[in-house]
C-alpha cells in the first residue's frame, strides 16, 4: 500500500468513526428523551433524604396578611427556623408574589423549566403543569391522604396534584336584618340550603321590602357563574371528550340569571351595579351581595362590628340539584420539579417543608383569614381559637360538611382559555343586556375558534 | 343645545374641584409688610403671628384676632421700649428680628454654621411637624437636623411625600434668602428662610417650611431638584365625597394613597397625584378584593379602606 493510499484510508476511517459516534449519541439522546417523556414521573419510595447533603428549597407565596407584611415575613422566617431545628440541612428561601402577576410569574418560570419547589395556590388553579408538577401522592406517607378534607378537588387522572391548605365555603353575604324584615326564612336556608327558585322568591321579597332595596351581583366577576355551576347536578362545562362546551349547562345558568334580571331584583342601572356592591350593603340597600372572596369577607366582618344597622350573614349558594350541596373552594400547596431534575431525595426534602408549613403552621393563617384548615387534626383547634361569632363559625363548618368540591376537569391551558371566554361574555351578558341564547352562542363560537387556533398552532409547531 | 349649555352650567357648579388650584409664582406666605395702627385697621395672618409672639413674651393679653388694633399697638410699643428699640408702634424687620431673638434664646434651637460637611450619597428630607424639626438624611441615615416653622393651624403644611421641583436664590422679602419649591399639586409650598426668626420652632407659616436664613443657605447647597421631602404632622380631615379617577390630583388622592399603603398596596409616593403607581396599586386592590371592575376609587373602595 502506497503512502498516499494509506493517508486516504485513514481519513475515510476517521470520518466513518466520527459519523458512527454522532449517530449513536444522537440515537441515545433521542431514546433517553423519548423514554423520559413517555414514562410517567415516579419517585422511588426507597430513596431517603441524605442528612449530609444540603438541600435548597424555594417557596413562592403571596403576602397573605396584606397590610401586615412584616408580621407575615416574621411568621415565615420563624417557621423556617423552627423547621431547620428538625431538618438543619434543608435550606428554605421564600418569595412573596404580587397578587395581580403572581400566577403569570409562575407560568413564566414553568416555561423556562425553573419553577419554585413549592407554590401556594391561593387562586385554586390546582393543576398548572402536568409536566413539572409533582403529584403529591407519590410522596405521601402512610395515612397522609386520610388526614385531609378536600383531596377530591385535587384529583386528576388518579393523581393528587397538591396538598390541600384551606377549605373556603363559597357563600353570598346578606344583611340579616333586611332579610328578616322581608320575611325570608334564614334559619331554613342556612340549615337546608335553597333552590334557585327559592332564591328568586326570596330576592323578590327583599326587593319589595323598601323602595331602594336590591340584590347586587358584580357583573365584572364571573365567580357567580362557577358557583352556580358547581351546585348543578351536571356540573361539567365540557362534553365527555372535552372537545366542546355543554350547551345545556350554559343555557341553564344564563336562563336563571336572566330570570333574576327580568324580575328587576337588581339596582335600576344594572350595568353599574358593581358600584353598589359594598356601598349598598353598608348603606342598608343591598339585601344580598355576591360574589365575595375570602379577603373581602374578612374586610366586611371587621367592619360589621361597628355598623348598627347591618348584621352580616353568610348564605349558601342556591342550588338546582336535589341535595343542595355547598361549593367549597380548596387552596393548596403545589409541588414542582425543575427541568433539570434535582433527584428524588430533593423532592422528598421539598415535601418535608411543604408538609411542615401545611400541617404545623397552617393554623396561624387559617385563624387570621378565617378559612378552615384542610388538615383534619387542625380543625378542632381552629374551631376553638378562630375569632368569629359562634353562629358564623357554626355556619361555616356546617357548609363544609355539606360541601362539594369542583374537581379538575381539563388541562390548565384549556381551562384558562375557557375562563377568559366566559369572563368576557359573562360581563357582556350584564353590561349589554344580552339574551341567554345569544351569550351562550357567543361563548360556544369563541370557544370553537380558540380550540381551532390551538390545533392550528400545534400543526405549525410540528 | 340648551340642554347642553344647562348641563355644562350645572356640572361647573357641582363638580368637585379638589384638583390643583390655579397657582401663580408665589407661595402662600406673604412678604413682610410694615405693620402699624391705621384706619381702617390692618388685618392679616402676619398680625396673628405678631400677637401670638407678643403674647408668648407676656406683652399682649388680648385675643388673637389678626387685627392690628389699639391693644396690639400698645403691646408693640411696650415691647420696643423694653428691648431698647425706638418706640414707634410700627413693626418692621428690626422688630421681627428682636422678637425672634427673644423667643429663641431659651430654646434648644441653633442656627447652623455653613461649615458643615456635605452629606454623602442620596439626600432626603423629613419635616416633622409635631417636633417642628427637619432632619436631613444621607443614604437613609440621619445626617443633620434643623429647627423649622410649619403652617399654623388654619393653614397647615401639606402632609405628604413631595419632591423639590425648583430652587431660587432671589425671592427676598419675607421668604428669606433661599427658596426650594415642592411639587404640592394644590398650591405653592416650599422651604424658605425668613425675616421672622421668632416663628422658628412654631406653627406660624402659611404652610411653607420656614428656616433660619443661615440654615436655609446650608440646606440649599445640599438639595437638588428632585430631592424627596416628606412632611408629617396634623392635617384637616378630608371628606371622600367623590369618585377618584386615574389622573386626578388633590388632597383626596393623597388620602387614598395613604390608605392603600396602610392596607399593603403600593401607590408610590403619597403626592396627591393618581399616576401610574397609584393605578397599579388600584388594580392590585380591585383584584385582591374580587371587584375587578375599573381603576376608579369609588364608594366600594372607600368603605373597604375605612375612609367612609
Amino acid at each position: 500500500m502506497t503512502e498516499s493510499s494509506k493517508k486516504t484510508l485513514n481519513w475515510k476511517l476517521i470520518i466513518a468513526i466520527m459519523l458512527a459516534i454522532a449517530i449513536a449519541s444522537g440515537g441515545i439522546t433521542f431514546y433517553l428523551k423519548y423514554q423520559s417523556r413517555s414514562k410517567p414521573f415516579t419517585i422511588d419510595p426507597e430513596v431517603m433524604i441524605n442528612p449530609d447533603k444540603e438541600y435548597h428549597v424555594s417557596y413562592w407565596d403571596y403576602d397573605l396578611l396584606i397590610g401586615h407584611d412584616e408580621d407575615y415575613k416574621q411568621f415565615l422566617q420563624e417557621s423556617i427556623e423552627q423547621f431547620n431545628k428538625k431538618f438543619h440541612n434543608i435550606k428554605v428561601t421564600y418569595q412573596l408574589l404580587p397578587f395581580s402577576t403572581g400566577e403569570e410569574k409562575l407560568r413564566e418560570s414553568l416555561s423556562l423549566g425553573t419553577p419554585p419547589d413549592i407554590y401556594d395556590d391561593i387562586f385554586s388553579s390546582k393543576l398548572i403543569s402536568k409536566e413539572l408538577q409533582i403529584p403529591v401522592n407519590l410522596l405521601f406517607e402512610e395515612g397522609d391522604r386520610d388526614k385531609y378534607r378536600g383531596i377530591s378537588a385535587l384529583v386528576y387522572n388518579n393523581k393528587i396534584w397538591g396538598l390541600p391548605n384551606w377549605l373556603i365555603p363559597q357563600t353570598w353575604v346578606a344583611n340579616q336584618k333586611m332579610l328578616n324584615a322581608s320575611g325570608v326564612d334564614l334559619i331554613k336556608i342556612k340549615s337546608q340550603g335553597w333552590s334557585w327558585d327559592e332564591f328568586l322568591q326570596s330576592a323578590i321579597k327583599v326587593k319589595d321590602s323598601h323602595d331602594d332595596a336590591y340584590i347586587v351581583f358584580n357583573p365584572y366577576n364571573s365567580e357567580i357563574f362557577y358557583q352556580l355551576l358547581t351546585t348543578m347536578e351536571d356540573d361539567n362545562l365540557l362534553s365527555a371528550d372535552g372537545s366542546s362546551l355543554n350547551r345545556q349547562t350554559l343555557m341553564t345558568i344564563f336562563i336563571f340569571l336572566d330570570k333574576l334580571r327580568k324580575e328587576r331584583i337588581f339596582p335600576r342601572k344594572i350595568n353599574k351595579m358593581n358600584k353598589r356592591l359594598i356601598a349598598g350593603l353598608w348603606e342598608g340597600d343591598a339585601g344580598i351581595i355576591a360574589p365575595i372572596n375570602i379577603f373581602l369577607l374578612n374586610n366586611l366582618l371587621k367592619r360589621d362590628h361597628k355598623e348598627r344597622y347591618v348584621d352580616i350573614s353568610l348564605l349558601p349558594i342556591p342550588s338546582n340539584s336535589s341535595n343542595h350541596k355547598v361549593p367549597i373552594k380548596v387552596t393548596s400547596l403545589l409541588l414542582f420539579r425543575q427541568q433539570e431534575y434535582q433527584g428524588d431525595d430533593h423532592s422528598k426534602a421539598v415535601y418535608q417543608f411543604a408538609k411542615f408549613i401545611n400541617q404545623e403552621k397552617n393554623l396561624y393563617l387559617a385563624q387570621k383569614l378565617k378559612a378552615i384548615p384542610a388538615y383534619l387534626p387542625l380543625q378542632r383547634s381552629w374551631q376553638d381559637s378562630v375569632k368569629l361569632s359562634s353562629n358564623l363559625k357554626k355556619e361555616m363548618l356546617s357548609y363544609v360538611d355539606r360541601g362539594v368540591y369542583r374537581s379538575i376537569t381539563s388541562n390548565y391551558d384549556l381551562k384558562e382559555g375557557l375562563n377568559k371566554i366566559i369572563d368576557k361574555h359573562y360581563q357582556e351578558f350584564w353590561l349589554k343586556t344580552i339574551s341567554p341564547e345569544q351569550v351562550v352562542d357567543d361563548i360556544i363560537n369563541e370557544n370553537i375558534n380558540y380550540l381551532n387556533q390551538g390545533k392550528q398552532q400545534k400543526v405549525e409547531e410540528n | 343645545m340648551r340642554i347642553l349649555l344647562l348641563s355644562l352650567l350645572i356640572s361647573t357648579l357641582i363638580l368637585p374641584n379638589s384638583s390643583a388650584r390655579e397657582v401663580n409664582n408665589h407661595c402662600s406666605c406673604q412678604s413682610v409688610r410694615q405693620l402699624s395702627l391705621q384706619n381702617p385697621l390692618l388685618k392679616g395672618d402676619d398680625i396673628w403671628e405678631l400677637q401670638s409672639q407678643l403674647k408668648e413674651l407676656g406683652f399682649y393679653q388680648g385675643d388673637l384676632n389678626s387685627t392690628y388694633d389699639w391693644k396690639t399697638y400698645l403691646a408693640v410699643r411696650n415691647f420696643q421700649y423694653n428691648r431698647g428699640l425706638e418706640e414707634t408702634g410700627i413693626v418692621t424687620d428690626q422688630t421681627w428680628f428682636k422678637l425672634g431673638d427673644e423667643l429663641t434664646k431659651d430654646l434648644p434651637l441653633k442656627a447652623s454654621n455653613n461649615k458643615l460637611a456635605l452629606p454623602k450619597g442620596e439626600v432626603s428630607i423629613l419635616v416633622n411637624g409635631y417636633k417642628r424639626q427637619m432632619t436631613v438624611y444621607a443614604n437613609g441615615e440621619a445626617f443633620h437636623s434643623f429647627p423649622v416653622a410649619i403652617g399654623k393651624p388654619s393653614t397647615k403644611s401639606p402632609v405628604g411625600e413631595w419632591a423639590v421641583i425648583a430652587k431660587d436664590k432671589d425671592w427676598g422679602g419675607g421668604f428669606g434668602v433661599r427658596w426650594m419649591r415642592l411639587n404640592v399639586p394644590w398650591g405653592i409650598y416650599g422651604i424658605h428662610g425668613t425675616n421672622k426668626p421668632g416663628s422658628i420652632g412654631r406653627a406660624a407659616s402659611h404652610g411653607c417650611i420656614r428656616m433660619f436664613n443661615r440654615d436655609v443657605k446650608v440646606l440649599f447647597e445640599w438639595v437638588k431638584v428632585g430631592t424627596r421631602v416628606k412632611i408629617i404632622g396634623t392635617r384637616d380631615s378630608v371628606e371622600m365625597k367623590y369618585n377618584i379617577d386615574p389622573g386626578r390630583v388633590g388632597e383626596d388622592v393623597l388620602i387614598l394613597q395613604e390608605e392603600l399603603r396602610k392596607q399593603g398596596f403600593n401607590p408610590g409616593y403619597t403626592d396627591g397625584r393618581f399616576g401610574k403607581d397609584s393605578k397599579d396599586a388600584m388594580e392590585e386592590f380591585k383584584l385582591f378584593y374580587g371587584l375587578k371592575d375599573d381603576l376608579v376609587a369609588d364608594d366600594n373602595t372607600f368603605y373597604i379602606l375605612n375612609i367612609k
